[in-house]
């Protein structure tokens, strides 16, 4: 059987021998680096630019702390913040002028609703606003999606369905006294 | 940059934490300095000079982009070293690298050759141009293993191959090399 004679130095084989003398350090026919500078300075200007993760950390931490305090407001005080449907939502002013409209008598009917059901009505309302958070996240990545326009059409509907409910509803619903 | 200029940089590893707070006039000592032996690979491992210093000078730009990650573990010229077989393997792994043609030999295998009209026939030394004729793994390990000193485990590490892998290559390599040379001494 022939073994390959593996692991030789160079000093040992007269080819690789010769080959450690060749020139290590070639000069390039041209100086490369006005090309380098000016491919590092497009570089430079294009990270600036550019999101760095702190700055998208410190985004995600704004969005999530403004969603917390709508949120917050609504489950203190729902009458006075209605569902925030985001800027990339394809409601228009005609729709949310109507909302608006149904909720001027919705917060009127507000504070005559027994304890326990004003509480129903207050988590279902910060659950429409989950949602339209989420639907909204998902729009602003894809606006032009049907599906979540869809969506959040729907979602546009179950909150003014909780107003007409509350501002429809009899005696059943108001305040035990 | 002259070497009075040079000198005030001061030595290399203050360069490299300069270059690493965006200092470019430190990257650019470091450019000067090593810019030779990069372009000296470049062109062993593709036998290309306009090849080569396309490749020098993307080494360069991705070191500068990687400096924030180098951590003094190696030598900066081991570092830059790595960048710069990176590149060459990126370019091999396009479709198929500028001026190199793929044949097929007797037993169905892909052998890939540096084109003959590349070869430079003025070139001195019969042993450059039998390393430039050789196909490019057997052709890296050569490079790096014979000209540049590295060990058989360094230069698998820069390839990504097994050590055995490596030392077949240049066995072949050796081969290759004795044949061409054989022929050329009776022509």
């Amino acid at each position: 059987m022939t073994t390959i004679p593996f692991g030789r130095g160079p000093q040992k084989d007269p080819l690789l021998a010769q080959a450690s003398n060749l020139p290590q350090e070639i000069a390039p026919p041209r100086d490369l680096w006005p090309a380098i500078a000016a491919r590092l300075s497009e570089q430079s200007r294009a990270a600036s630019r550019r999101f760095t993760w702190p700055m998208a950390l410190a985004a995600g931490f704004l969005v999530a702390a403004v969603s917390a305090l709508l949120t917050w407001g609504l489950m203190r005080d729902p009458g006075m913040v209605p569902v925030n449907y985001g800027p990339n939502s394809a409601l228009g002013a005609v729709q949310l002028e109507a909302r608006d409209e149904l909720l001027v008598q919705f917060r009127q009917r507000l504070d005559e609703l027994a304890p326990e059901t004003r509480e129903a009505v207050v988590k279902n309302l910060a659950i429409i606003q989950r949602a339209a958070d989420e639907i909204g996240a998902a729009l602003a990545q894809d606006p032009a999606s049907g599906l979540l326009n869809g969506l959040l059409l729907s979602t546009y509907q179950q909150e003014l369905q909780i107003y007409s409910t509350v501002v429809t509803s009899g005696d059943a619903l108001t305040r035990r006294t | 940059m002259t070497e009075l200029a040079r000198d005030a940089m001061g030595d290399e590893s203050e360069r490299v934490a300069r270059a690493r707070n965006g200092d470019v006039a430190a990257f650019e000592g470091l450019y000067r300095d090593h810019v030779g032996r990069v372009y000296g690979l470049c062109l062993g491992m593709t036998g290309h000079p306009a090849t080569a210093e396309d490749l020098t000078q993307d080494t360069f730009v991705n070191a500068w982009r990687s400096l924030p990650g180098y951590e003094g573990r190696s030598r900066f010229s081991t570092w830059l070293h790595r960048i710069a077989v990176n590149a060459v393997l990126a370019q091999r792994r396009a479709p198929l690298g500028r001026n190199e043609v793929s044949m097929t030999d007797d037993e169905g295998e892909t052998m890939d050759f540096a084109a003959e009209q590349e070869m430079d026939e003025a070139t001195p030394i019969d042993l450059e141009r039998a390393i430039a004729a050789l196909p490019p793994g057997a052709r890296d390990i050569v490079v790096l293993h014979g000209i540049y000193g590295y060990s058989h485990e360094e230069a698998a590490g820069m390839l990504d191959l097994a050590v055995g892998t490596c030392k077949a290559q240049l066995h072949r390599a050796r081969q290759l090399m004795r044949a061409r040379l054989h022929v050329e001494q009776h022509t």
